[in-house]
């Protein structure tokens, strides 16, 4: 496989002045990068992960030449082509005409190119009727898809691409994610910054995550995404919890000793991800007809599902000793949010609790590529979402 | 070993924390559609939605020569050697270019930081860009000038040609300056406010408006350590066949204008890649 980039030890620094108590100004240097070396193989397309300030922008910026590194070096094979916001340079006054030759060539594209594929771009951006009238006329959402009718004509052997598909609705992003994967189809070296996990899970072949600077891991998106989401999703959550600190002096015939919730693989939880419960149990006194009940509700103590062990027609008698249950929840459709999860045991016709965990553990479901559409279904939609299959024909029954 | 070659044949570029001058020469012109789409957008942009357009280029010299015909030969009674009208056109063509650019060029670094922190293109671009609009401006210039000249009956000298170094030499001269105050503008915006005040004082300390003969002899001098007075006394008398106050000024401040140009790029290259992290 040919090298399309290679960069080696790149860091840049950027001296701040600091003013101090005394009315003077200390300068520090603050490093973005930190000797960062990778390669990038030709055809290859790369999802470049991290925090906000972490140093993905600064690293775009040298790859795309706007800012010289500090130190280190970047070797690239083939033209570059690089987007880091659609409509550069698109001035109100012009017409959509005049600022597709401005913004194309601004984008390093050629006269001739544009000519060549100025009714693609027209036709792209479905603004053919104004195409001659000043943008500054244009309703947000024209401007915004003139601006990416023109990047999407861009070719160039290396593309390097920032959060561009972050603006627009989503029918807009969704048009964008098809450009970025029939350019990568068509075998050309993306480097892909976004976070949009959906997004890069759905493109990327690889992801490089970046935190202070430094390449924090580099590898199969699977790989980086379980790392990275563990690290960030929102509040430290500790899946397993250990019941034992926490429980009270029990005479309770059934004891819960210790928790863990985990995804199908891994420590956590993605969209549509199987959702395994492990729990220990220690039996105290031998008690008969045992059930188990677990309860899923949102952070907001929105109750979202229950499932008991008496659905399934199970229950135990249950001798001294230690035990182990494991609850197998499968075909999970629970939105990317925090969820608490309850645990109850109990005997005889629900009348006798013999132990109860309301509330014990709180997980967070991460976004996924849950529809394979580069979008995940988002936790504004209700306490769960339910697979749908979206068919529209005309009356006389041809396919619409 | 085929991969090889294809590698090869591919253009490399490296990257890294200084560039040659060898690849800042090549991306001069290698990035040269987007100097002219600056050009185009500074120029489409400054007379849009004007009902008149680019009649204004017009307009500017007519009302600078009517006002100043007015004040120093009708008010001041100015003596010039050729019809004042013609004088004063022949120096405002070369002083205006000079200052226009000067004028725009200066903030132009900032200005366009919206496109200079997105896109990579040599940023002496922004720069150049701002020659564009000015030198449409002279070309109409020229224009009045000629007709001027003719309905006067003004006849070129022999040395008309002469016209067009003077004139390279205030296009250079406005490069090397805007490139430099622009580097500062960048730092301390003071530079753009205190601008258009210093162009006002430049105008009547060079002698655009009046000969250099009727200046004060003490404060002559200072007048010629000015390069724009060269130039514009050597552009006057290569149009209008009129003496110049010396030919050796105007061609010793086309040399001052090359080494401003020079001195002033190099200057705003070593400060742009600093600048461009704290736009």
């Amino acid at each position: 496989m040919n090298t399309a980039i290679r960069a080696e030890g790149l860091s840049k620094a950027y001296t701040i002045r600091v003013p101090q108590p005394d009315g003077s100004t200390r300068r520090i240097q603050k490093h973005a990068l930190r000797d960062v070396s990778f390669e990038v193989s030709e055809g290859e397309v790369l999802g470049i992960v991290g925090r906000n300030g972490a140093g993905k922008s600064t690293l775009l910026k040298i790859l795309s030449r706007i800012t010289a590194p500090t130190r280190g070096r970047v070797t690239v094979y083939g033209s570059v082509a690089s987007l880091l916001e659609v409509g550069t340079g698109m001035h109100p006054e012009m017409t959509g005409r005049e600022n597709i030759f401005l913004n194309g060539a601004l984008l390093g594209m050629s006269k001739k190119d544009i000519v060549k594929q100025l009714d693609e771009i027209v036709e792209f951006a479905g603004v053919a009727e104004y195409i001659d009238t000043p943008i500054k006329r244009y309703s947000s959402g024209m401007k915004l898809r003139l601006a990416f009718a023109v990047a999407a004509h861009l070719s160039a052997d290396v593309m390097i691409v920032d959060e561009v598909l972050a603006v627009g609705d989503a029918e807009f992003q969704a048009k964008c994610l098809n450009v970025m994967r029939d350019g990568t189809k068509a075998g050309r070296t993306t480097l892909f910054v976004s976070h949009n996990m959906a997004a890069v899970e759905n493109l990327c072949s690889r992801v490089m995550w970046i935190e202070e600077g430094r390449i924090s891991k580099i590898g199969t998106p699977e790989e980086v995404f379980r790392e990275y989401l563990a690290g960030t999703a929102s509040g430290k959550v500790s899946l397993d919890t250990d019941l034992q600190a926490i429980h009270t002096v029990s005479d309770l015939p059934v004891q819960f000793t210790s928790l863990s919730v985990s995804g199908t693989d891994g420590s956590i939880l993605l969209q549509g991800d199987d959702i395994l419960i492990d729990i220990e149990i220690r039996v105290v006194q031998r008690v008969l007809g045992v059930k188990f009940f677990v309860r899923i509700s949102t952070i907001e103590n929105y109750p979202v599902a229950a499932m008991s062990s008496t659905d399934y027609l199970r229950e135990w008698d249950l001798d001294p000793g230690m035990y182990k249950l494991t609850i197998k929840l499968s075909s999970v459709r629970l939105l990317p949010r925090m969820h608490k999860l309850s645990l109850y045991s109990y005997t005889q016709w629900n009348s006798e609790i013999i132990e109860e965990r309301p509330d014990i553990l709180k997980f967070q479901v991460l976004e996924s590529d849950i529809l394979g559409t580069g979008r995940p279904i988002r936790a504004d939609r209700g306490v769960t979402w339910i697979p749908a299959d979206f068919d529209l024909k005309q009356s006389n029954g041809k396919s619409a | 070993m085929m991969a090889e070659e294809a590698v090869r044949t591919r253009p490399v570029q490296i990257i890294g924390p200084r560039e040659t001058l060898g690849v800042w020469l090549k991306d001069l012109w290698l990035y040269r559609n987007a100097l002219l789409a600056l050009c185009a957008r500074d120029i489409r942009g400054k007379y849009k939605q004007t009902s008149l357009g680019v009649a204004w280029a017009l307009i500017q010299p007519l009302v600078q020569v009517g006002l100043f015909t007015l004040v120093f030969r009708g008010v001041a009674r100015v003596q010039t050697p050729v019809a004042y009208a013609v004088f004063v056109l022949a120096a405002l063509l070369p002083f205006n270019l000079f200052q226009q650019i000067v004028a725009t060029g200066t903030p132009s670094f900032v200005s366009a930081q919206g496109i200079v922190t997105k896109v990579y293109f040599p940023r002496l671009y922004t720069v150049l860009a701002s020659t564009a609009a000015p030198l449409v401006s002279a070309v109409i210039s020229l224009s009045v000038l000629i007709i001027a000249m003719i309905w006067f009956g003004v006849v070129p000298s022999p040395m008309v040609v002469v016209g067009i170094p003077m004139l390279l030499g205030a296009l250079l001269l406005a490069i090397g300056v805007a490139s430099f105050l622009g580097a500062i503008n960048a730092r301390f915006r003071d530079i753009q406010h205190a601008l258009p005040l210093i162009m006002t004082v430049f105008m009547y300390v060079s002698p655009v408006l009046y000969p250099l003969e009727i200046m004060p002899p003490r404060l002559r001098p200072l007048a010629l350590l000015n390069p724009v007075t060269g130039l514009v006394e050597g552009f006057r008398a290569a149009i209008t066949g009129i003496t110049p106050y010396s030919w050796n000024l105007a061609w010793g401040s086309l040399g001052v204008s090359v080494v401003v140009f020079i001195v002033g790029v190099c200057i705003f290259e070593r400060a742009q890649a600093r600048l461009i992290d704290v736009l």
